[in-house]
């Protein structure tokens, strides 16, 4: 075996497995064996640091930050909301009806029947006329002429 | 026998007994998963609560590996904490350096300052490791458990403990770089 061994190898090694060519070149090659010490001393290392007490404060609260999952909450909540929006579009396309003015359809409609009753042209003109017609003997008294007695009839003089 | 009593497979007089032969490894095991004392001696109390029922209903003429089941109870303990722990996350911001928390060890204060370097450095990469790597590799380079027993006690394949083994070594080392 001429080509030094890999990470896994070195720690397959450490762990007591690997196979004797493995072993031979670890035991010949002097590059790997280093690599062996170090990997050996790491482990020891951290280990023991790990035994100790952990740091407070800064060091734990990185450890709660990264347990959040900003970018999975992010997309899930953007997928919600375009399904959301997509069964809305889907369920109900006509836009809905101004609540307003549903409410008020009848007051509309009276409305409008009452504007168009109201403006109508002949009936405008036959109310004017009658106003006229009835004001008249009035409207004359008052510009001097002859005051009708009473039950006056407007068409055929007094009775009297 | 001290070994055997080491293992927890003795069959102990009483309660008190177990307590005290397991109380630090329980109690380690969780600092280390939950990464602040107070915390893990919380969880640790739970713990010993699950073994005093355990113990209660065990058949008492048969002796028992507590340590197995100790340790999967605090591994599960631990788990179940930092997945309902986002409050502490709040809490801890106020958390005050006590240098009482920390003795020196007769170290020298420059080997101090380079002890708590590394220790910075090395429990923020702990920490980036998944949950399962942080549980495989603090059974077998912290509590010295072999790949197997790491395997039988998290309930997995003996190539899992060792595909998670290699990614966190990988992952510490890279991620320590120079400060090892």
């Amino acid at each position: 075996m001429s080509r030094c061994l890999r990470d896994r190898t070195l720690l397959l090694l450490y762990e007591g497995e690997g196979t004797a060519v493995q072993r031979g070149h670890l035991s010949k090659c002097e590059f790997c064996g280093v690599r062996y010490q170090r990997l050996a001393r790491d482990l020891e290392r951290i280990g023991q640091a790990l035994r100790e007490e952990p740091p407070p404060g800064e060091v734990v609260r990185g450890f709660y930050r990264p347990v959040v999952p900003w970018l999975s909450v992010a997309a899930g909540l953007m997928v919600a909301l375009a399904l959301a929006w997509g069964g809305l579009w889907t369920w109900n396309p006509t836009p809905p009806v101004p609540t307003d003015r549903a409410d008020n359809e009848e007051v509309w409609s009276f409305l409008e029947e009452t504007s168009t009753a109201l403006l109508m042209p002949d009936t405008a003109s036959g109310a004017e006329d009658a106003s006229q017609a009835s004001d008249f003997p009035y409207v004359s008294a008052a510009l001097g002429e002859e005051l009708p007695c009473e039950g006056v009839d407007l068409f055929f003089g007094c009775e009297g | 026998m001290d070994e055997e009593r080491e293992r927890g497979l003795d069959n102990p007089t009483s309660y008190e007994e177990l307590y005290s032969a397991h109380r630090q490894q329980v109690l380690r095991i969780c600092r280390v998963l939950l990464a602040d004392r107070h915390e893990a001696e919380e969880v640790a109390q739970e713990v010993f609560l699950k073994m005093f029922r355990a113990y209660q209903t065990q058949d008492h003429t048969q002796a028992m590996d507590w340590k197995p089941w100790l340790t999967r109870v605090s591994v599960n303990a631990c788990r179940d904490r930092r997945r309902t722990g986002w409050w502490k996350w709040w809490r801890l911001a106020n958390i005050e350096y006590r240098e009482t928390d920390h003795p020196s060890r007769g170290r020298t204060p420059e080997e101090e300052v380079l002890s708590r370097e590394l220790q910075r450095h090395l429990w923020l990469a702990f920490r980036k490791l998944s949950a399962r790597q942080q549980e495989v590799f603090t059974l077998r380079y912290v509590e010295g458990f072999s790949t197997e027993e790491v395997a039988e006690t998290l309930r997995m394949s003996a190539g899992s403990v060792k595909r998670h083994l290699f990614r966190a070594v990988h992952q510490l080392r890279r991620s320590l770089g120079d400060h090892l």
